[in-house]
């Protein structure tokens, strides 16, 4: 198996999991809320679309101005969009992996203790 | 007429252990009142403390009076014992779990944000780096084991304050002699009471909301406010183990004073006490954290 396959699957795996874990944690999150159970719903709602899309404008302006830098043959701005676009990429990792390492282990241990 | 002096005297020599029998018969119901006076206010006072007569260690081997006393003097509740408490604090730890979600999206929105270099005027410029994210997530998920520390704290209380206690027992025997004694802490008790049944409460109310408070500690926002809740729970929870400490050594001070003297040196005890209490709850420690750290930069130079 090539290396980018091997990086495909591994990316839909995490995701799959993240995708699992999310909606189990919605469930967990805003359900025992009481009667706040309604405004964080809506919150969490907002706050998880909200920050997919601002997610998805970084990568596009980074992309826009890493175009314009290599356009305008600016090497430090190129070298430094670069950087935050892998920092990007990592960040959403950790926050994928962090959802899921709450949601699969940490929650169900405590669930465990009480 | 030598007959009558002789009868006087021999009355006279007879009514002697007559009368000394009589004031010795006195003398000995005085005796058994007074007695029976002091046994009166002793078992009221270990009446006070008879529902805690479950120390099976203390009780074999200082008798149940101490043994009571010293349950109920060490006492340090178990919050999560009780369902209701229990249930309460599944919900704020809902609650917790919320905000450390909120944290994760919150900050990687901001973040993505503060890399587009299109918020720097409204939000200054951001530390970026990926290791202060996973420090945040990390603390966010200890802050949720953040009972566990609780348990564990409350468990260390009890010890200390245990072995603060287990240094007088010796002294404290419930005989005829230690009756001042005794009197004199069930006032004492009584006069403290009130910082107790306000750390009783405290202790349910943080049993509750130590997951939220640990989740406070994480954003820059809201540590101030964790850092300062906490501060004043580690010195109520520390009320318990100081005050039996300094009631203790009192105890002992005392034994050296004359017997006369004893009360108002337990009622100056008491008003010690007291202050201690009242200090540990609302007094200023801010010199006393300068002092240690000025020390520290002593020791460490």
């Amino acid at each position: 198996m090539s290396k980018l396959k091997k990086l495909t699957w591994s990316f839909a795996g995490i995701l799959l999991t993240a995708g699992s874990a999310l909606a189990e944690g919605d469930n967990n999150v805003t359900s025992n809320l009481g009667p706040a159970s309604g405004v964080a719903g809506d919150l969490m709602f907002y706050l998880k679309w909200g920050s997919i899309f601002v997610a998805i404008a970084t990568v596009l302006i980074l992309w826009i101005r890493h175009n314009l830098a290599a356009h305008s043959k600016k090497v430090g701005d190129v070298l430094q969009i670069r950087d935050d676009m892998k920092q990007w990429f990592i960040m959403g990792l950790a926050v994928i992996v962090s959802f899921i390492f709450l949601f699969q282990y940490i929650i169900p241990q405590l669930d465990k203790f009480i | 007429m030598k007959r009558v002096y002789a009868i006087l005297f021999f009355l006279l020599f007879f009514s002697y252990p007559v009368l000394a029998a009589d004031y010795s018969a006195t003398d000995v119901g005085a005796g058994m009142v007074s007695a029976g006076i002091g046994q009166f206010f002793k078992d009221q006072i270990n009446g006070m403390y008879s529902s805690f007569q479950n120390n099976t260690a203390i009780n074999s081997q200082f008798g149940t009076a101490r043994g009571a006393l010293y349950t109920v003097i060490t006492y340090v509740p178990d919050p999560y014992a009780d369902p209701t408490i229990k249930s309460i604090f599944l919900n704020y730890r809902a609650l917790s779990i919320f905000f450390v979600v909120l944290f994760i999206i919150g900050e990687f929105m901001n973040r993505n944000l503060a890399r587009m270099k299109v918020s720097e005027n409204v939000f200054g410029n951001r530390d970026l780096s990926t290791s202060k994210f996973v420090g945040g997530v990390a603390m966010c998920f200890l802050g949720l084991f953040a009972n566990f520390i609780f348990m564990f704290a409350l468990q260390v209380i009890r010890v200390l304050s245990q072995f603060a206690m287990s240094n007088v027992l010796d002294s404290i025997a419930p005989s005829p002699d230690n009756l001042i004694l005794y009197v004199m802490m069930a006032i004492c008790d009584f006069t403290v009471f009130i910082f107790f049944i306000i750390r009783f409460f405290i202790i349910y109310a943080v049993a509750v909301l130590c997951t939220v408070l640990a989740v406070l500690l994480v954003p820059e926002s809201s540590r101030d406010f964790a850092k300062k809740s906490i501060d004043h729970i580690v010195r109520i929870l520390l009320l318990q183990p100081v005050a039996i400490f300094f009631t203790c050594l009192g105890i002992l001070v005392m034994k050296n004073l004359p017997v006369a003297l004893q009360p108002f040196g337990y009622i100056g005890l008491t008003v010690f006490v007291f202050l201690v209490c009242l200090y540990m709850l609302i007094g200023d420690f801010e010199f006393i954290k300068k002092g240690g750290k000025v020390l520290a930069k002593v020791i460490a130079a």
